[in-house]
């Protein structure tokens, strides 16, 4: 077995000890014992959950260490690389803050964080690549990690501010405030769980071997399609090739052209999955409302976090974010600044990645302001912590995705 | 001071004081049952004048919290719409957008968004008018929000007086009430407070104990730092001759003057290197050499005098830095080859018994006039760079490039007459064929010939380079500005401004504490010390009764 496949065995037995230690936190929290309240029961399933998400990461570190060993180069390069190193960050901040707090919901709710940005990172290339001259410098080193490190906390501020809202959002009340609190977390919660149903979606269909393949005249351009075309490219840009399968199921592929605004090769694929994801996301959720959820997932999931003080969530997420904030505009700022003055001259550039670092850093920056001078506490504050999370996930992703610039090569 | 309020302890307080900077006695009406509003300590603050004027109501404005935070969002959200589609600034690299303008370009790719993007101006967000004014306003409210407080805070600060007024103690979040207490308790809970690194001060019937005072700095040092960040960014925009950014080709192997910069640089040589078995670069290179001239450097007709400098390999992320001047590797273009230089060997005609007498480069750009080999002294007589033969049967040369050099040679030495012989030299093997150099050479009766000894003596230039040179004198007070701002962020977050005030009334003692910042660290440290000093109590004692039933974990800056 050479090194590689080491190592992505590694990251895959990770994913696997992550969701244990996950089912390990949860249980400590809703298992049978803690209803009867049975002595030892949250110790021994808090030694277990914390137990599994020690080895999860150190499984994670094996990968970490050992793509770097086979790959010459720091593994952050790439989209995949960096989302991982993301995770592991994640973890590491969170089995820090569990030895802080001794909190199993805590630890409920980041290792599936881990987890799902595991699973959302392998949906992108994974091959070993060597550095383009713009990447080989020791900067790589330090201004990815410094900012992965930084963002780790503004997650663990995520899961500590979505708890607090789920602890303090009352399910039996009717009230307008209570009722708008409820929805919200539920698109909180859809938006979280269309994530895990993409990354569901694109792993079986690529079990499954098959692909379709759009391509132009000459073959110069091409669309690869994983995820059955529901919705195909414009036939004058390009037609599903001869060699791929002209239906799925029985249904007719692609059923529709996509609109004629959208433009560009993969513009359509993206419309493709989003579709897919929204549908599938749409029937699992409803699917869940008429058989376990049947009063939303947020009243689930406030149940398990009925034993928690609400001020300690409140006070938990802050100080994550005070750590995290200055760490971040050191690595996302200050180290991305010297290193884009050494490599391209400029320290500053417009580009579509820096300003949405920027923004992280703006927002972040509200925050303190609205908490420490303004007396934004609690529900407000939570919220923040919800929103900050989404605008750093969609700097990390979303503006590679969307928007391309100097920072896109992701590969994707 | 003119205008004053005296308090009952004697101490003038400037207008406005909420609580006195002396002893803390509310100079004010205060509502009953409520924790007094410790923010800034109660100092007379600009803001907060009652009877406004003009400037005043400006001032309150700008150093306004809420107004600042809506500022940032402003700026953010604007910011965030500047990254939907590509800036014009950005265009010049994608190609075919040249021939038509941005209005168009944005039209004809975005559709009816693009261009309503390009007429409200998103096009160029980071240059707008709209969002330097901002920037300009957030300036301003970092300016005026830190002078509106340090400066009282300050001045409170530094005139503590140890022993408070009972209301003052008694309207803390943090207070105790002990009726009856012994003497050597003073001595205990000093010694306790002090192994906690608090600072003591101990006045008749009164203790105070403060500590991490310097944290309440860290806000101010961080908008310090912003405010540098910002100043160096106008003065960067503002002063041209502190910045330049341009970029200059540099042909391989020519020696070119930098636009307006004393140095010249030559192009030794650019590598480009692929992976093995990929498509994906690993080097860009130019081995460089830089010169300042020293002398006839503005005279055309004479070539200037340089001197060395430095010799660097340039790569992407590892540039030449001279004098605040950096020289970056920014793309390159192969080019079809150009010989520039060649490395002759002179030689006899002779091709039975060739000798050869030794080497020199030849440039095909600026040839010397005069070499000396061996014993034979060569005079450069005439060089076309593109030789060919005119109508009226003249040598001429059709372009300045060296597509096909031609020299014209006299050479002295042994055994030639003194007024020399001439002889030709083509480099390229298809004019050497097509005008029979050897022929001509034999036909003038010359002794000797150049040539090469293979494809290694040949200097051709295959890529251009071009770099980005650039000055950035401002840039040391950027990462200045936001080291400082680093730096005051963690002095503000990570360390509280803790203080304790003790009062004794015959047997009866008050106590009351404040910190800035994590109250139930701060609880717990003074419930040890308390502890230590030997006194018996619970730890929710030391909650204020007036928010005995609200638990404590309220922040403030």
């Amino acid at each position: 077995m050479n090194l590689e496949v080491f190592s992505s065995n590694s990251l895959l037995i990770s994913f696997f000890l992550y969701l244990i230690s996950f089912f390990g936190f949860v249980w400590s929290i809703v298992g049978k014992g803690s209803l009867t309240k049975a002595a030892n029961h949250t110790e021994r399933w808090n030694r277990i959950g914390f137990g599994f998400g020690l080895a999860a990461w150190l499984a994670h570190v094996t990968f970490f260490l050992t793509r770097w060993a086979a790959a010459g180069h720091i593994p952050t390069s790439n989209m995949f690389e960096f989302m991982t190193f993301l995770a592991m960050m994640i973890g590491f901040t969170m089995l820090a803050f569990y030895l802080y707090s001794r909190n199993a919901i805590l630890g409920a709710f980041s290792t599936p964080l881990a987890a799902i940005i595991i699973a959302f990172a392998s949906v992108f290339p994974r091959d070993v690549e060597p550095l383009i001259p713009a990447l080989q410098s020791y900067w790589l080193k330090i201004h990815v990690t410094t900012a992965a490190f930084g963002e780790s906390f503004f997650a663990i501020g995520f899961a500590a501010g979505l708890m607090y809202l789920l602890r303090t959002t009352d399910y039996s009340a009717k009230d307008a405030r209570s009722a708008r609190a409820k929805r919200w977390l539920e698109v909180v919660l859809s938006v979280v769980m269309s994530i895990i149903v993409f990354c569901v979606l694109v792993f079986s269909f690529k079990a499954t071997g098959v692909t379709y393949i759009f391509q132009n005249a000459d073959a110069s351009k091409e669309a690869v399609y994983v995820l059955p075309p529901l919705v195909g490219p414009n036939p004058s840009e390009l037609t599903l090739s001869e060699a791929s399968p002209n239906s799925w199921n029985g249904v007719h592929v692609p059923l529709v052209q996509a609109p004629s605004f959208m433009k560009g090769k993969d513009a359509a694929r993206k419309f493709n999955t989003v579709i897919w994801t929204t549908v599938i996301t749409a029937l699992v959720y409803g699917l869940l409302r008429l058989t376990v959820a049947r009063r939303g997932l947020g009243a689930v999931l406030s149940r398990m976090t009925t034993g928690l003080d609400p001020e300690d969530l409140d006070e938990l997420s802050y100080r994550t974010i005070a750590i995290g904030y200055p760490i971040f505009a050191l690595g996302g700022l200050l180290f991305a600044m010297i290193w884009a003055k050494e490599a391209w001259g400029r320290f500053w550039d417009n580009d579509p990645k820096e300003v949405w670092a920027a923004i992280v850093f703006l927002f972040y920056t509200a925050y303190l302001h609205l908490r420490l001078s303004r007396g934004w506490l609690g529900a407000k504050s939570a919220w923040l912590t919800v929103i900050g999370f989404l605008i750093v996930m969609f700097t990390l992703v979303g503006v590679n995705l969307v928007i391309s610039g100097l920072h896109s090569y992701a590969g994707v | 001071m003119i205008d004053s309020v005296k308090c009952e302890c004697g101490h003038a307080n400037p207008t406005e004081t909420v609580l006195c900077e002396s002893c803390g006695k509310p100079l004010i009406e205060l509502p009953e049952h409520e924790l007094l509003e410790m923010r800034y300590d109660g100092i007379a603050r600009r803001s907060q004048r009652t009877n406004p004027s003009v400037t005043d109501r400006i001032w309150r404005f700008f150093s306004s919290v809420k107004v600042a935070v809506n500022l940032i969002i402003f700026t953010l959200l604007l910011s965030s719409v500047g990254t939907i589609f590509p800036q014009e600034s950005t265009l010049i690299t994608i190609d075919g957008f040249k021939e038509i303008s941005p209005e168009e370009y944005y039209s004809s790719t975005y559709g009816a968004a693009g261009e309503l993007y390009y007429a409200f101006g998103f096009s160029h967000t980071y240059s707008s008018w709209w969002l330097t004014l901002l920037l300009i306003l957030i300036g301003t409210s970092l300016v005026i929000c830190s002078l509106d407080r340090i400066l009282p805070l300050y001045r409170a600060l530094s005139k503590q007086q140890a022993k408070k007024h009972p209301f003052f103690l008694r309207r803390q979040r943090l207070s105790l009430n002990r009726s009856s207490f012994e003497e050597s308790w003073n001595v205990q809970f000093l010694l306790a407070a002090k192994k906690h690194g608090y600072k003591t001060h101990e006045v008749e019937d009164a203790i105070f104990l403060e500590k991490n005072r310097f944290s309440r700095w860290g806000p101010y040092i961080n908008h310090i730092g912003l405010i540098v960040f910002l100043i160096a960014l106008v003065f960067r925009s503002m002063v041209p001759d502190w910045t330049m950014d341009q970029y200059n080709a540099f042909t391989e192997g020519e020696i070119r003057q930098v636009p307006n910069t004393p140095f010249y640089l030559e192009n030794k040589k650019f590598t480009l290197e692929y992976y093995p078995n990929e498509s994906i670069p690993k080097l860009f290179q130019t081995d460089a050499v830089l010169y300042k001239c020293t002398s006839n450097c503005d005279n055309p007709n004479v070539d200037p005098t340089l001197k060395e400098l430095m010799t660097k390999p340039i790569r992407v992320n590892e540039p030449l830095e001279y004098d605040g001047y950096s020289f970056y590797q920014y793309q390159f273009s192969i080019i079809p080859p150009q010989l520039n230089s060649i490395h002759v060997t002179l030689r006899s005609l002779n091709l039975k018994n060739q000798q050869t007498y030794g080497q020199f480069t030849l440039s095909l750009k600026n040839p010397k006039p005069e070499y000396t080999v061996g014993e034979y002294h060569l005079t450069l007589i005439d060089y076309k760079p593109d030789f060919s033969i005119s109508a009226d049967k003249k040598p001429t040369s059709k372009t300045q490039n060296a597509n096909a050099p031609g020299f014209v040679f006299q050479v002295n030495g042994p055994n030639i007459p003194a007024e020399g012989k001439k002889f030709m030299y083509f480099p390229l093997p298809k004019d050497k064929a097509f005008y029979r150099e050897a022929d001509l050479n034999a036909k003038v009766g010359s002794p000797v010939e150049l040539g090469v000894n293979g494809m290694q003596d040949l200097n051709f230039a295959t890529a251009i380079s071009y770099l980005n040179v650039r000055t950035d004198r401002v840039l040391p007070w950027i990462f200045a500005g936001i080291i400082l701002f680093l730096v005051g962020v963690s002095i503000g977050l990570y360390w509280q401004h803790r203080r304790v005030w003790v009062r004794f009334d015959g047997s009866n003692m008050i106590l009351g504490a404040h910190t800035n910042k994590n109250w139930l660290g701060f609880r717990r440290e003074l419930y040890t010390i308390l502890i230590k000093s030997g006194l018996t109590l619970d730890e929710r004692d030391l909650v204020n009764s007036i928010e005995q039933e609200k638990e404590i974990s309220n922040d403030e800056s």
